[in-house]
C-alpha cells in the first residue's frame, strides 16, 4: 500500500475544498482567489528555497517583479524593435527565462567564490538587492517609472495576443488552481529527486555534504535559479490577471509579504506555504475592511506570535500534528514494531 | 557478511604522497615539514598528544585548509588548493571526530545523500547501496528515524557508512571510537576489519585510545609538535623510548 505523507493528506483535503469553493462564493470572491493561487505559487518558490534548500531570500519579489514586467512588456507589444509581437506565450517564456537568469546570476555571485554568503548575510544582501532593483524600476521610464505599466492584457490563448481571452472568473479560478497544483506536484518531485535530496543534505550540514563530494555552490545556485524562475512565472500570471505592473511588485514590501505568508503557513512544506499565502491574503481582504489601517499591525503581531509559538507555521504545525496522530495510532494498533 | 565492494586492483596505484607539508597558524607550526605516504590497501594509525597537529594534517589533506608550503599528491595529481568536493570525488573521504551527519534527515536519507555525492566514479557499485551498508553497520531498523535521534555510537557508525557509500579510495578517520563505550569500540574494530577486508580501501586513522590502536593491528606513526617523530609497528612504538617519554609519559614506566 502506498503511504501518503501527512502533508499530501492536507494538500488533498485543501484541493477538494478549493474545487468546491466556487459553488458557494460569489464570482467576485472567486476572482480574488485566482490571484491568491498565483501568490501561492510565489510562496511555493520561496518555501522551496528557504525551507528545503535552507537559503533565506529577503528580496524574493525581485524575481516575481521581473516576471511581471517581462510579461507586461511582451503582451503590451513593447519589445524594442518588435512592435508587432504581443504573445502571451512568449511573455510567459520571457518571464520564466529572465527571472531564472537573474536568479542564476545572483546565485553565482552569492554562492560562488571562496566565501559563499550564508544565513543572515545572505538575507541582508538579498534584501539590499530588492531595494536597489525597486529604485531601478521606479527610475526607468521604459517601465513606466512610479506608475508602472498599465492596461496589461488578460490571458489570451492565441499565438500572438489574439484569439480567445480568458476573463471568466470561474475559468480563471480553476486554471490558476490547476497551475498551482501542477507547480506543487513538480516541486514535490524535485524535492524527492537526487538533486532535491542532495540539496537537503547541504542545508543540514554543508561541510559534511561538500566533504562527501557534493558541489554545494552548484546545488545552491541551481535551487536559486529554479526558485527565481518559479517566482517569475507567478509574477507573469499575476500581472495578466491584475492588469498592471508597478514597482511595488519588485521591491521590499512584497518580499516581506511573501516571507510572512511562508512563515505563517509553514516553510518546511510547499503545501503549507501555499496554504499560508492563500489564507493570509483572504484574511487581509476580509479584515482590512473591518479593521482598516490596523491590518498591517495585526499581521505583524500574528507573525511575531507565530514565530514564537508555532515555529513550523500554522499549517506546518497541523501537518506535524497529523503525523504524530498517525504514528501513535500505528503504534497502538501494533502494526509496526517501535524502532529501537 | 555481504561483500561491500569488489574492485579491480588496477585503479589503486599510485597513492597519497605528502612532501614537506607545513601549516602555520600565526607563529604556530601546526604541521611542520611532514613527509608521509600511504600505499594502496594500506592502513596506518597516527597517534600523538592533543594539539600535535593530527587533525590539521587531515584538514590539509581534505582541502579544508591550504598548506603554507609543501605538496600533497593523490594518484599522481596535486590536490592542494582544490575545492573540498573535488578532493572528495577523487576518492579521499573523511570521517570527522565529532560525528558529522545530516541530523534532520532520516538515517536512510543520510546514506542516500552520500551515495549521490560520489559523482561519476564507479556508477554500478551496487554493493555500496544504502540498504547493504545499513546492514553492515547494523542500522537497518533505524532507517526511517531522524539521524539526529541516534545514540552517539550509532552516529559514528552512520557516518562511517556514509563515507563508504561514496566508494572512497582512501578514508581518513578522525578518532572513530571517540566517546564510545567499550562494547561499541569492539564493534568498531570489527567494522573496520570487515570494511578493510571487503573493500580494500586504504585508511588513515587518528586515535587516542591505545587499546583501540593495538586492536587495529596496523603500522603506527607518532606525531609530536607538528612532526612525525617515529613510525613502525604498535609494539615498536610502545617500546620506543622517545615515544614513551614524550607521548605516553614517564609515569608509564
Amino acid at each position: 500500500m502506498m503511504k501518503l505523507s501527512s502533508a499530501s493528506i492536507m494538500g488533498i483535503a485543501a484541493l477538494l475544498f478549493f474545487c468546491a469553493l466556487p459553488a458557494v462564493v460569489s464570482s467576485w470572491v472567486a476572482a480574488d482567489f485566482g490571484i491568491y493561487f498565483v501568490y501561492a505559487v510565489f510562496a511555493v518558490s520561496l518555501a522551496f528555497l528557504w525551507g528545503h534548500a535552507g537559503l533565506l531570500s529577503l528580496g524574493h519579489a525581485v524575481y516575481f517583479g521581473i516576471g511581471a514586467y517581462a510579461m507586461s512588456v511582451v503582451t503590451l507589444g513593447m519589445i524594442p524593435g518588435l512592435p508587432g509581437v504581443r504573445s502571451m506565450w512568449l511573455g510567459l517564456l520571457a518571464a520564466v527565462v529572465l527571472s531564472g537568469c537573474a536568479a542564476a546570476l545572483v546565485g553565482a555571485f552569492f554562492f560562488g567564490g571562496r566565501r559563499p554568503l550564508k544565513g543572515a548575510f545572505l538575507g541582508i544582501v538579498t534584501l539590499a538587492l530588492a531595494v536597489v532593483i525597486e529604485r531601478l524600476a521606479i527610475n526607468s521610464s521604459f517601465l513606466g517609472g512610479m506608475n508602472g505599466l498599465m492596461s496589461v492584457p488578460p490571458i489570451t490563448l492565441g499565438l500572438n495576443g489574439d484569439g480567445p481571452e480568458v476573463t471568466d472568473t470561474t475559468v480563471l479560478y480553476y486554471l490558476m488552481l490547476a497551475i498551482l497544483v501542477a507547480v506543487i506536484l513538480l516541486m514535490l518531485k524535485v524535492e524527492g529527486s537526487r538533486f532535491g535530496k542532495s540539496l537537503a543534505s547541504v542545508r543540514e550540514n554543508e561541510l559534511r555534504a561538500a566533504t562527501l563530494g557534493h558541489d554545494a555552490a552548484r546545488l545552491k545556485n541551481r535551487a536559486f535559479t529554479l526558485s527565481g524562475a518559479l517566482a517569475g512565472l507567478s509574477g507573469a500570471l499575476f500581472v495578466a490577471q491584475f492588469g498592471f505592473a508597478s514597482p511595488s511588485l519588485i521591491g521590499f514590501a512584497l518580499s516581506a509579504d511573501v516571507l510572512i505568508w511562508v512563515a505563517l503557513g509553514g516553510r518546511n512544506h510547499v503545501i503549507s506555504a501555499a496554504l499560508g499565502a492563500i489564507t493570509v491574503r483572504y484574511l487581509e481582504s476580509r479584515l482590512s475592511g473591518a479593521i482598516g489601517a490596523a491590518w498591517p499591525l495585526f499581521l505583524g503581531g500574528l507573525f511575531i506570535l507565530s514565530v514564537m509559538l508555532f515555529p513550523k507555521g500554522a499549517f506546518g504545525e497541523a501537518i506535524a500534528w497529523i503525523d504524530t496522530f498517525r504514528k501513535n495510532r500505528r503504534a497502538a494498533s501494533g502494526s509496526e514494531p517501535p524502532a529501537a | 557478511m555481504d561483500s561491500i565492494a569488489q574492485r579491480s586492483s588496477g585503479e589503486r596505484t599510485p597513492f597519497l604522497e605528502i612532501e614537506g607539508l607545513t601549516k602555520l597558524f600565526g607563529g604556530v607550526r601546526a604541521v611542520d615539514n611532514v613527509d608521509f605516504s600511504i600505499g594502496p590497501d594500506e592502513m596506518r594509525c597516527v597517534i600523538g598528544p592533543n594539539g600535535c597537529g593530527k587533525t590539521t594534517l587531515f584538514n590539509l589533506i581534505t582541502g579544508y585548509h591550504a598548506p603554507t608550503s609543501g605538496s600533497i599528491r593523490f594518484g599522481g595529481h596535486d590536490v592542494c588548493g582544490r575545492p573540498l568536493h573535488e578532493i572528495a570525488r577523487s576518492g579521499i573521504v573523511r570521517k570527522f571526530q565529532v560525528p558529522s551527519i545530516f541530523p534532520g534527515l532520516t538515517v536512510g536519507e543520510n546514506l542516500e545523500s552520500a551515495f549521490f555525492a560520489r559523482g561519476s566514479r564507479s556508477p554500478d557499485a551496487r554493493s555500496l547501496e544504502p540498504t547493504r551498508l545499513l546492514e553492515t553497520v547494523r542500522l537497518s531498523r533505524q532507517r526511517d528515524l531522524p539521524a539526529g535521534n541516534l545514540s552517539h555510537g550509532q552516529k559514528q557508525w552512520l557516518e562511517l557508512a556514509m563515507v563508504l557509500a561514496t566508494d572512497p579510495l582512501l578514508i581518513l578517520l578522525d578518532e572513530p571510537a571517540a566517546g564510545m563505550t567499550r562494547a561499541e569500540k569492539t564493534e568498531t574494530v570489527r567494522l573496520l576489519d570487515v570494511i578493510r577486508r571487503e573493500t580494500k580501501v586504504s585508511a588513515l586513522v587518528i586515535e587516542h585510545d591505545m587499546g583501540f590502536v593495538e586492536a587495529l593491528g596496523c603500522p603506527v606513526s607518532v606525531m609530536m609538535m607538528g612532526r612525525i617523530v617515529a613510525s613502525g609497528s604498535f609494539a615498536d612504538m610502545r617500546n620506543n623510548r622517545q615515544v614513551r617519554e614524550a607521548y605516553l609519559g614517564p609515569s608509564h614506566g
